[in-house]
């Protein structure tokens, strides 16, 4: 037994980073620089000339005006229907995608036959889909749906793909020679070798159904922050039209937060993660 | 018993006929092999791995198979298992016909990193069979306790398998294998791929499972010197389509000692007696030649 040191897991060692932190700039510290910076050159640029404050306002203003809408009901209205739809498109798209992607993937005779349909459907740009959205819901939140769902049901659909072909064989015979029924190989062995992917598709999912219900919103008119951005712009309301785009821009920082978050709790055993996860 | 003599129990074929290994009477072998064939049909047209394979093993016997590389071990072992169908032939366990995984019969792979589950921990990875065996959640505690403690990892459930060594994987996995409490343990070339230390511990945990727990294990194997140390009994396969080379008794003390054991007279007759029958079947000599 004294042949048998316990190793340290990857997740046991010291992070690098740190030593070489200590002489330079921290990470967090030297990312807000680089923001304060931007800011600096945004607030000048107008200041000086460079471009008319009415197309560009500077960014105090702009901000100013971000910090009003936090006070507007009507702000966090639109903030509302936006997420609705981010949310409901999303989790269509990733339930539907993640059924099929295992019923289809588990199957060779299913992956064969659907494999030409998929690469040929997949390709096709949801926005290429706005008019039929409009001829079939009108302004509704059905049509923002519809353009989230078609964009985030291929990226979530293909990554389980990938998933379920990626079942280690031996960790299937180990089921199989246990006596695992076909539920729980799929419960036990099958799902949690697809999670990692289905998660990946899950995070690119989150950040295309975000634009994607901006663009419904801007284009086709239904309600959320894309119609108050268009809204603005028409009523020359400048510094308040940047002050919506950059809180989308906020929303889509704060989702992918929170899908790294979920990613690293989920998939903490996972080699992706278990070097930077804290045990 | 004459010092030298090595005793055979594969069963004297007449002229002509394919032999085969021991087999008992009705009703007292745990585990039936009888003609079995496996035959692979590829595009090169079909490859026979298996020819003809007929031996008994009975309840508690530790049985080591072991042949030349490329002698159809794996493919024997994964159809006693009920993963792979037989061409011809058939599998009893227990009188009853095999045609699927059987519930009474766990298998060790010689892939301990891809037979155990990452996302589990450990002793997660050893419950999880029980668990789906529908075994009460007390009982199930209590056997997976007994089980890490039989392999020494009592101190590590709540590791996950890839923060431990090559060795203690294996032991998991050994671990699961005894907690699921089979009728026949089947192992795979479990120690193939670890050093030879670890290899040596593994062994002795082999045989001391067996003896304390009273298991029934078939050990596969390519190393002459494991089979020789580890059964009590070594079934000898030819050279590749497979049939029973020969089928050998260890007739060692049952406690065995690596530095101990491994120094006595019997185990080089023995040792000798195996090597030499392995280089007679590489050189595709064939008890089945008349045939």
């Amino acid at each position: 037994m004294s042949a048998e040191v316990l190793k340290p897991g990857r997740a046991a060692q010291p992070r690098t980073a740190r030593t070489g932190a200590r002489r330079s700039v921290p990470k967090p510290v030297l990312g807000l620089l680089g923001v304060l910076g931007f800011l600096l050159v945004w607030e000048a640029v107008p200041a000086v000339g460079l471009v008319e404050a009415r197309f560009l306002p500077p960014a105090s203003e702009v901000i100013i005006a971000l910090v009003r809408d936090f006070g507007l009901t009507a702000f966090w209205l639109a903030v509302g229907h936006t997420l609705m739809a981010w949310a409901i498109g999303l989790a269509v798209a990733v339930v539907s995608a993640g059924v099929l992607g295992l019923v289809i993937g588990m199957s060779p005779f299913l992956r064969r036959f659907t494999n030409s349909t998929i690469e040929f459907l997949r390709p096709v740009p949801s926005v290429a889909l706005i008019p039929l959205a409009v001829l079939l819901f009108g302004v509704k939140i059905e049509s923002s749906l519809m353009l989230i769902i078609y964009a985030c049901f291929w990226q979530v659909l293909i990554q389980v793909l990938y998933g379920v072909a990626d079942v280690d064989n031996v960790a299937t015979q180990t089921a199989q020679s246990y006596g695992f029924s076909r539920f729980q190989r799929v419960r036990d062995v099958v799902f949690p070798t697809v999670l990692p992917y289905l998660m990946t598709g899950l995070r690119l999912g989150a950040s295309v159904a975000l634009i994607l219900a901006i663009t419904a919103e801007l284009i086709i008119g239904s309600p959320g922050l894309g119609r108050e951005i268009a809204d603005a712009q028409s009523g020359g309301a400048i510094s308040g039209m940047y002050a919506l785009v950059l809180a989308t821009g906020l929303l889509g920082v704060a989702i992918n937060i929170v899908m790294r978050q979920a990613e690293q709790r989920l998939l903490a055993w996972h080699p992706s993660v278990r070097g930077e996860a804290v045990l | 018993m004459q010092p030298d003599a090595i005793s055979a129990n594969t069963t004297p074929a007449p002229e002509g006929a394919v032999p085969s290994g021991r087999t008992l009477p009705e009703g007292e072998a745990l585990l039936s092999v009888r003609g079995l064939k496996k035959v692979y049909s590829t595009d090169g047209g079909p490859i026979e791995a298996v020819r003809n394979l007929t031996f008994d093993l009975g309840h508690g016997e530790l049985a080591c198979l072991v042949g030349p590389s490329g002698s159809g071990k794996t493919t024997l072992l994964k159809i006693i298992a009920g993963l792979l169908g037989a061409t011809e032939g058939e599998v009893l366990l227990d009188g009853k016909k095999v045609t699927g995984p059987p519930k009474k019969m766990a298998v060790v792979f010689q892939e301990y990193g891809r037979s155990l589950f990452p996302w589990l921990r450990v002793a997660d990875n050893v419950e999880l069979p029980l668990k789906n065996a529908g075994v009460p959640k007390e009982e199930r505690r209590e056997r997976v306790a007994a089980a890490l403690e039989a392999v020494g990892l009592a101190h590590v459930p709540k590791s996950y398998p890839w923060q431990l060594s090559g060795g203690m994987q294996q032991r998991v996995a050994i671990a699961r294998a005894v907690a699921y409490q089979p009728e026949v343990l089947l192992m795979d070339e479990p120690f193939a791929a670890v050093d030879a230390q670890t290899r040596a511990d593994l062994e002795d945990l082999t045989r001391r499972l067996w003896k304390d727990l009273g298991m029934t294990i078939l050990f596969v194997t390519h190393d002459i010197d494991e089979s020789v140390y580890l059964g009590e009994r070594v079934i000898i396969l030819s050279s590749s389509p497979t049939v029973v080379q020969e089928d050998i008794v260890i007739d060692l003390p049952v406690d065995r000692t690596q530095l101990e054991t491994r120094e006595m007279p019997r185990f080089t007759e023995l040792r000798h007696h195996v090597y030499e029958q392995i280089q007679l079947a590489k050189k595709g000599h064939r008890p089945d030649a008349a045939h």
